[in-house]
């Protein structure tokens, strides 16, 4: 029996086919790697234009008077509470300071002593 | 025995038959009550709610609290005939009381006109919705009238023995603490040091009207709290001091401010209307007169 050269078709071993996957990841590597890192460059190289930043971020809040009046939302206050111009400034609150309980001198007798208070 | 500053004056708080940390604890939950009153219902508070309702130029909502208090105040508003009136705030200020009382300090060397009146049946009070409003002119002052309401609730939240003695305005509950009821010394209005009479009381409330305390210069007279509504100035009554002995201290309260306001005979009369009501009327001469359900013990 003999085998002719020509036709004879090679085939891969095992070693091989290691060395072909590790160079395709390798490729696909090198492709993310420069799409993900062209802005950083550009940025980095001075190469944009300077654009406007805001000054501050989105406002979470808004007055009531600055709306509109007949896009203002109904405000359904609890009871004892009113809505006031954002111009009055609410009347100073005294810190918290509950009364102080202290024992009353032995010499005091446990008896009422009327008096107008 | 425990006790607390509130409401500008001294508050005593006795349970006798409570461990003492019992007792202080209760002490400290009436405490807690009365600072949290006042906290809402005082005058000389800016920030206080009726601070805001005094302010007010129109209708306001208020909490269910100062609901409940005006409602309250209008039924004995009208079942006194008007003597008894909060709307005497323009009046007390008027007549120089525009700070928290300390001897000495309203004292002043001019005295004001009386305001145009005021009548609290003029307030606007709409259970319904919670509002009021009232007349630009008529400020509200419920001083008395709301230590005795508080002295309430905290004798409501008391264990069976228990004193609860907000300057003079007080409740005792149960048997005392030598069983035989607790002992009530009415002050000599001509001399603090003195007790005129004691009596002996159960599960009964008692509060005290004279302008004796509280009182300041105007000029070369001298001004006090108890506010006559008929004419916006200090009363001027035949009596030096009413004690009243009642069911309850705002019940109490409101008795001896009208008794004092009507006078020696009319006060006497007013007192005696009630079964459950008693007190001890001094004139101004020093008369003595006790008058209904009272147990005197000593005088």
């Amino acid at each position: 029996m003999t085998t002719d050269p020509a036709t004879h078709r090679h085939r891969l071993t095992v070693f091989e086919w290691r060395l072909y996957l590790v160079a395709a990841l390798a490729t696909i590597y090198a492709l993310v790697w420069r799409a993900i890192d062209r802005p950083a460059t550009a940025v980095a190289d001075g190469a944009r234009e300077p654009t406007e930043v805001p000054a501050s971020p989105a406002r979470a809040t808004v007055w009531l008077d600055e709306i509109p009046l007949a896009q203002r939302p109904t405000i359904a206050t609890p009871a004892g509470w009113t809505v006031i111009d954002r111009g009055a400034s609410p009347a100073p609150v005294a810190p918290i300071t509950r009364p102080r309980v202290g024992r009353a001198p032995e010499s005091r007798p446990r008896r009422v002593r009327t008096r107008s208070s | 025995m425990w006790t607390f500053h509130a409401m500008n004056t001294e508050v005593a708080v006795a349970a006798p038959r409570l461990t003492e940390a019992a007792e202080q604890a209760f002490a400290r939950e009436v405490a807690t009550m009365f600072d949290v009153t006042e906290r809402r219902f005082s005058r000389f508070r800016p920030d206080s709610e009726l601070s805001a309702l005094n302010r007010a130029s129109g209708a306001v909502a208020v909490s269910a609290e100062m609901l409940e208090v005006l409602r309250a105040a209008r039924e004995h508003v009208n079942a006194s005939g008007g003597l008894f009136d909060p709307a005497i705030g323009a009046a007390l200020i008027a007549a120089g009381y525009d700070r928290s009382f300390v001897p000495g300090a309203l004292d002043r060397d001019d005295a004001s006109a009386p305001p145009p009146p005021a009548r609290f049946t003029e307030l606007v009070i709409d259970a319904a919705t919670a509002c009021v409003q009232r007349p630009l002119a008529l400020l509200i002052d419920l001083g008395g009238f709301l230590k005795g309401r508080t002295v309430d609730r905290a004798a409501a939240a008391a264990p069976r023995d228990a004193m609860i003695d907000a300057g003079g305005d007080a409740v005792v509950r149960g048997d005392g603490p030598e069983g035989d009821g607790w002992l009530v010394d009415v002050e000599d209005p001509a001399d603090p040091d003195h007790v005129l009479v004691t009596l002996r009381l159960r599960d009964r409330a008692v509060a005290t009207s004279a302008p004796n305390r509280r009182r300041w210069r105007t000029g070369s007279r001298f001004a006090h709290h108890l506010i006559d509504p008929r004419t916006g100035t200090p009363a001027s009554s035949t009596l030096a001091q009413v004690t009243v002995v009642a069911r309850s201290a705002e019940r109490a309260e409101v008795l001896a401010k009208v008794a004092f306001l009507r006078g020696a005979r009319d006060g006497a009369r007013l007192l005696a209307e009630d079964l459950d009501v008693g007190g001890v009327l001094v004139a101004r001469d020093g008369t003595l007169q006790v008058v209904g359900a009272v147990e005197v013990v000593d005088a």
